[in-house]
Parts: C-alpha cells; sequence; structure tokens
C-alpha cells in the first residue's frame, strides 16, 4: 500500500484519540507467502499482545520460535528486520519439501495456570515424543516441551493448531499454516505461458517471489504469484478474562489445586475478524511490519494481467467465513492438500470455480486466481488511434487464446491484453487523450469518484489513466472539442495513485456485514484491496 | 430452455423462478435511523425474506405495495415467489444469497433438487464430465449463487399437489414474534405453466 492516512478510513463518530496520532507510512506493502523453513523446528508457544487497528492491545497466546532457533525465511526476497518472533498470531508458517521429515519441538511458556498445550498436524502421520499424554495427543506442560515427527508425504497448504482445550486455546491464537512444496515440479511451469510471464517479469525488473513454480507434482497447478490468507476472528471478552484470571493466578505452581483457568467461552461474540492476525486496514500494511511485533503476515494481494496467482486459504478459528473474491473466480485446485482431478482424465483439474470460498474451521484449500480484462468490453489500456503517445497506439496481436502474448509483447504494457476489446471506446465523448465513441459517460471524477482506492478512471495504468484525465483537453473546460470532459486533475486516491501504481482495486472480503468491521467501526475487519497492476508497475513484495 | 450451454441437454427446464435470499436485523434498522452507532457484532436476524418477503407474503400473488413518505403506495416488494411446475416437468431456481449476517439453507420437501450451476459457473470438470449432484437442500453464504433444477417428471407427481421449499434453520421459519414465517414458500404442480407470466393453470 502506498503511504495512506489510516484515519481516512474511520467512522469519525467512533474515533478514538489514540487513533488519530496513528499513520501508517509504509513503503511498500504486498505480500506473497512468507515464512521459516528448516529440518527441526523449534517452537514455543507464549503470551503477547496483538494490536488492532482501533488503538486495543488484545492479550492473546501464539506460537513463535524459541529462544536460539534461527531459521531460513522464504522467500529470499521477504525477511524481517528483527528475526522470527517468539509469538505471533498465526503462528510461524512452516514451509517444507515433500518427502522431507519434518521434526517440531514444541515448549510450552505460557502461563502455569495456562495448562498444558500442543499441536495437531491434520493430514499427517504423526509420531510423538516426551510429553505428557493428552485427549488428542502428546502435550507440553508448562515449561515442558514435547516434540511431534512427520513425513510431509504429499504438497498443498495445511492449518496446524492447538490440540488442547481448543476452544480457548484456538481463540487465543494458537494456530498457523503448513505448506508443503512439491518434490517435482513440472517442466511445464516454465515453458509456454509460463516462460513467457517470467519473461515479462524480467523485462521489468521484477524479482519472483514465490515458493515454488507449482503447487503440485502437476502442470496444472503451476503458478506466478502466490498468497496465503488465514481467517480467523477474536472475542474480546474471552481474551480480558484469561487475561484477568492469568494475572490473580500468576506464580503459582503448574498442576497445583487451583492453578488453572476457568474461561468461560460460550457464549461466543466476536468483535475481531482478521485476515493473517490483523484487521483492515492493517492488514494491508507490509509483512513483519515492526507496528506488528506479533501479527508479522499482511494481507495484500497484487498481480499483473495474465499472471496465474496462487491462493492458499485457510479457516482456523471457529467461525465460517463467506470470502469473496471480486474480479474473477478461482478455480479450486485442492482441498487439505488434496488435489482435485477430473475422474476420466487425471490430467484435467475437476474443482469448482467459485467466486466465493468458505473458509471453515481447521479447512485449507488452494486455487488458481487470475485477471486479463476479458469481458469488459472496453479497451481497459485506452488505446487510441489518434494520440501522439506511443503506448496509447500498441499493437494487440491475438495468441491462440486471443491474448497478445507472443512476439515481443512481454515488453509492452499491454502484455496479455484481450484482443477482441482493442481500440474499443468506453466513453461517449472523448476524454482527455482517450477516443470516444463508446457507449457511457461516465461521472465526473471531481464530483462523484474520488477516494483511496477509486480515482474514478476506467483505464489501467499510469499512461491510461493521465491520458484520461489529464490529456489534450486540460485546462479549456468550455474548448467544444473537450465537450466539458477531459478536464478532471488526477483524482484523490491515497493509495493507488493515478500517475504511480494506477491499478484496478477489488475489494477481497467477508461478505458477512459484521465481519467487515473492527469491534463495530466500519470500515475494518476481513478486507483488503487485491490490485490489478499495469504490467510496468513493478510489484515489490519485499518489506 | 437450458441453464447453460450444456451441448447434452442436461440443463434442460420447462419454467425458471429468480429466488433471493435475504435476512435483516430489524434492531439494526432501527438503530441506523437514530443517530446513534449501529452494532456490527450484534446483528442477529429476525427477518428472513425470499425475494424480498416473508412467508406467507412469499405466496401472495402479485406484487406488494407500502406507502412512501410522499403519502402514496409504491410498490416495494414486486415479486412472488410462487413455484409453478408443470406436472412432469422441471423447474430452473437461479438462487442468490445476499444475507450479510449468516449463511441460510434452502430445503426441497418432496421434490428433489439437481444442482447444475455453483457460482454462475456449470458444474463440469476440465474434461467435461457434468458434476451434477442430487440433493435436498442447498447452503449458501452472502454474496453466493447457485442454479438447481427441481425435478417433478416423474410420474408421482399430478396437477394440484402443494410441496414447500423452506429452511431448515428452523429458527429462520418466523417474522421476528411471530411464530411461523420466514424462509419459505410453495411449489405448485400445476397442469401447465406459462412460461412467460407463470401462470398455474390446475
Amino acid at each position: 500500500m502506498k503511504p495512506m492516512m489510516r484515519i481516512a478510513y474511520l467512522n469519525a463518530r467512533l474515533l478514538l484519540p489514540v487513533m488519530v496520532a496513528v499513520v501508517s507510512l509504509a513503503a511498500t506493502a504486498h505480500a506473497a507467502a512468507p515464512g521459516i523453513s528448516a529440518s527441526i523446528f523449534n517452537l514455543t508457544a507464549q503470551t503477547a499482545y496483538l494490536t488492532q487497528p482501533d488503538g486495543e492491545a488484545v492479550y492473546s497466546w501464539g506460537y513463535g520460535c524459541a529462544s536460539g532457533f534461527a531459521p531460513t525465511f522464504l522467500p529470499a526476497g521477504i525477511q524481517p528486520l528483527n528475526g522470527c518472533p517468539t509469538m505471533q498470531v498465526p503462528g510461524p508458517t512452516l514451509i517444507v519439501t515433500e518427502g522431507q521429515t519434518v521434526t517440531v519441538n514444541l515448549t510450552n511458556n505460557l502461563p502455569p495456570s495456562a495448562g498444558n498445550t500442543s499441536i495437531l498436524f491434520p493430514g499427517f502421520q504423526v509420531t510423538t515424543t516426551g510429553g505428557v499424554t493428552g485427549l488428542l495427543t502428546q502435550e507440553a506442560a508448562p515449561g515442558g516441551t514435547v516434540q511431534y515427527s512427520f513425513k510431509a508425504t504429499s504438497p498443498g497448504t495445511r492449518s496446524y493448531y492447538s490440540g488442547t482445550q481448543g476452544d480457548l486455546q484456538i481463540e487465543m491464537g494458537l494456530y498457523g499454516a503448513i505448506i508443503v512444496l512439491p518434490a517435482n515440479v513440472p517442466a511445464a511451469c516454465n515453458a509456454g505461458l509460463h516462460a513467457t510471464n517470467i519473461q515479462a517479469e524480467t523485462n521489468w525488473k521484477e524479482l519472483s517471489f514465490r515458493l515454488a513454480a507449482s503447487a503440485y507434482d502437476h502442470d496444472k497447478t503451476c503458478y506466478d504469484r502466490e498468497y496465503l490468507f488465514q481467517f480467523s476472528e477474536m472475542d474480546p471478552n474471552i481474551h480480558e478474562q484469561a487475561l484477568a484470571q492469568v494475572t490473580a493466578l500468576a506464580g503459582c505452581t503448574a498442576g497445583a489445586a487451583g492453578c488453572s483457568l476457568q474461561v468461560p467461552t460460550e457464549p461466543y461474540h466476536p468483535a475481531y475478524f482478521m485476515i493473517n492476525g490483523r484487521s483492515m486496514p492493517d492488514d494491508m500494511d507490509p509483512n513483519y511490519a515492526l507496528e506488528y511485533p506479533h501479527q508479522p503476515y499482511n494481507g495484500n494481494p497484487h498481480l499483473h494481467p495474465g499472471e496465474q496467482v496462487l491462493l492458499r486459504i485457510i479457516g482456523q478459528g471457529r467461525w465460517q467465513h463467506p470470502f469473496h473474491e471480486h474480479a474473477n473466480h478461482v478455480r479450486i485446485l485442492a482441498r487439505d492438500g488434496n488435489l482435485i482431478l477430473s475422474q476420466s482424465n487425471a490430467e484435467d483439474l475437476a474443482g469448482p470455480p467459485l467466486f466465493t470460498t468458505t473458509t471453515t474451521p481447521g479447512q485449507a484449500m488452494d486455487g488458481i486466481f487470475y485477471f486479463t480484462g476479458r469481458g469488459l468490453n472496453w479497451d481497459m489500456y485506452g488505446h487510441h488511434a489518434g494520440s501522439s503517445d506511443a503506448n496509447a497506439t500498441l499493437p494487440c496481436t491475438p495468441d491462440a487464446n486471443g491474448y497478445n502474448t507472443g512476439g515481443n509483447a512481454y515488453q509492452q504494457i499491454n502484455y496479455f491484453e484481450w484482443c477482441q476489446d482493442h481500440n474499443k471506446p468506453l466513453q461517449v465523448a472523448p476524454f482527455g487523450d482517450v477516443g470516444g465513441g463508446g457507449p457511457v459517460t461516465l461521472p465526473d471524477p471531481n464530483i462523484l469518484t474520488n477516494g483511496a482506492w477509486f480515482g474514478g478512471s476506467p483505464y489501467l495504468g499510469p499512461d491510461a489513466t493521465t491520458r484520461a484525465t489529464f490529456g489534450t483537453c486540460a485546462g479549456s473546460a468550455t474548448s467544444t472539442s473537450c465537450a466539458g470532459t477531459g478536464v478532471t486533475p488526477p483524482s484523490g486516491t491515497i493509495a493507488n495513485s493515478p500517475s504511480g501504481e494506477a491499478g484496478f482495486a477489488f475489494m477481497w472480503h467477508s461478505h458477512n456485514e459484521r465481519e467487515i468491521t473492527t469491534n463495530n467501526a466500519f470500515p475494518g475487519g476481513m478486507m483488503m484491496m487485491m490490485l490489478v497492476d499495469s504490467r510496468e508497475f513493478v510489484i515489490d513484495e519485499s518489506n | 430452455m437450458y441453464a447453460y450451454n450444456d451441448g447434452d441437454g442436461s440443463t434442460a427446464y420447462d419454467v425458471e423462478y429468480p429466488l433471493q435470499i435475504h435476512g435483516f436485523d430489524p434492531n439494526f434498522h432501527f438503530v441506523g435511523m437514530t443517530f446513534n452507532p449501529e452494532g456490527f457484532a450484534d446483528m442477529k436476524d429476525k427477518q428472513f425474506l425470499l425475494n424480498g418477503r416473508s412467508y406467507p407474503d412469499t405466496v401472495t400473488a402479485g406484487p406488494l405495495q407500502t406507502q412512501s413518505a410522499d403519502g402514496v403506495q409504491h410498490f416495494s416488494q414486486p415479486l412472488p415467489s410462487i413455484i409453478n411446475i408443470p406436472a412432469g416437468g422441471k423447474a430452473l431456481l437461479r438462487i442468490s444469497d445476499l444475507d450479510v449476517t449468516e449463511y441460510q439453507t434452502l430445503a426441497s420437501l418432496g421434490i428433489p433438487m439437481k444442482v447444475v450451476g455453483y457460482n454462475a459457473k456449470l458444474l463440469r470438470d476440465q474434461s467435461g464430465n457434468n458434476m451434477y449432484y442430487n440433493t435436498n437442500s442447498i447452503t449458501l453464504a452472502g454474496g453466493e449463487s447457485l442454479d438447481v433444477i427441481l425435478d417433478a417428471s416423474s410420474s408421482a407427481y399430478s396437477s394440484g399437489q402443494i410441496f414447500y421449499l423452506f429452511t431448515p434453520n428452523l429458527d429462520h421459519l418466523a417474522n421476528d414474534a411471530e411464530n411461523f414465517g420466514g424462509l419459505m414458500t410453495e411449489v405448485h404442480i400445476c397442469s401447465a405453466v406459462d412460461p412467460a407470466t407463470k401462470a398455474c393453470t390446475l
């Protein structure tokens, strides 16, 4: 996200004094699926406070890296400034490779009154060493350690979470994700359109931030970019009660009579709804941002037209959430690491294309998303034969699928343009340096369409957006040739400047109204902006 | 008529109906009329709607009118949700859900449902195999849609029969304090149905 004032989003009548002082000035804030890699993960369960955009600090429990444990951070381009936190929500994303033997040593550094804790790894055959016997698995007693070991038998995205008093411990934040990368990335992932996408990336000096070139050992799962989204919610009353009881029982002896928590977890009344442990707008700040020391992961997807984007989506917490993706369908590849293939031809996928991917507690899914502009029915690059701007007169040569990908198209800003719409006008009257003759008259952006993400331009990229705002009619509002249009200044986007990023912003969000609020203040919660960026805008996922 | 360009006739239907699921919390609406902040976290739906109406209004023919601020009656809820199916025929239900509070389930009592489309896509794998499924209920979140065919093509169905589409979320079968209503409508078997006007000839 570009520099933005967070207060711009807040409902004025709910504005707290503390929030006025909070101004986010992140230089870059993109996402990917950052995590840690190791053969032996030494984790700890500890307490800390999570920050929320309403100014609250919520007492929580989470997994983190044990003292002295120095994992490798992946992808290489996303490195934390302060190493691995000793507690984070969600827990560290464990990145391993298919066939690898994974060992997790968990030390329980929660307060003694919190009792035992543990980790479940659904989908894997886990053997345990040490610890004490629990209901679902071996547990780590306060101050103690338990070891879990398993073979990462198949690729994909899965959740992990506490197997001890889950109604309280998962609510408090004890959950995370494990990503298993395929052992054999298909050769097809570096051929054809994937190779051309890489050429385009190289041409614009963009780095790759994906963990692998495919999600599974299958050439229909190749991808160019990836994001991990974990959905969870918090009931602040539960957290307050846990803190009060832990405080009252400070210093008690673990296991002694009375040294335990009696926190009611029903009735359940959550007020914070989070993606990757953060509520909007915090989720659009960078990974490992220093202001969220215990919430390192963001939710800030970006993509270029034509890129295959892998979405790794996990439901944590205890509610289902209707995660609603705008702009296109998500083709579901797999659920809980199980690739869904056609029964008549194992080369073909069988997962449904969805525009609402319901997150379910404990369940993970992988899906492929892309955007090309096909179906808009106008030239989103604002091409216009009469222009003197070279970028306004680029050619579009359709490949077998109808897109502009052949030859040196990867060097052009209209790479992957849907050629059937090439030069197709949108607006009735010429607008700046964008041709007329189309079907619609758009509202004057001076009056109606200033916003943090939407500047009123239907065109992609700074070149087309600028031509459609300044244009040849600048300063001549009364000119008949301008017909009262083409005079608008760049509209007031805070986060998606017409002269800079000028992407198409699509809201990706829970479709439930309470879940796009932060403790009753709209907007907030499970909401983020997916940016379709013009090809020349360098998506820098580093932080 | 076909729900999709299926190429094999498998989504054929005789008559089609839009059904939009919705629900709302009247207390939240009331607060919206005041100058107090709404309690989003407290939202709890008490009215449950099909095409903007709750049962028994769902089976009232013609548009409903209410008085607007100008003192004049205006159409407020134009669409009933009466499902008329010709005996031996099939009805396509184009179901969308815009409830912004919770998931809703709609069940068919007596007539099988065949789900042929989900989120506006034909249910088919990339090899072209149909992945339709038969069911007696469907569950949707806000922002979702699906296409389901109510199949009354069996000879067991005859003109004059009445079946029900209703929610098995039993607390949604109410109109706030009124005990019987909510997310429910009727399916009528007719000897003929006009596909344009949906008029039933018994």
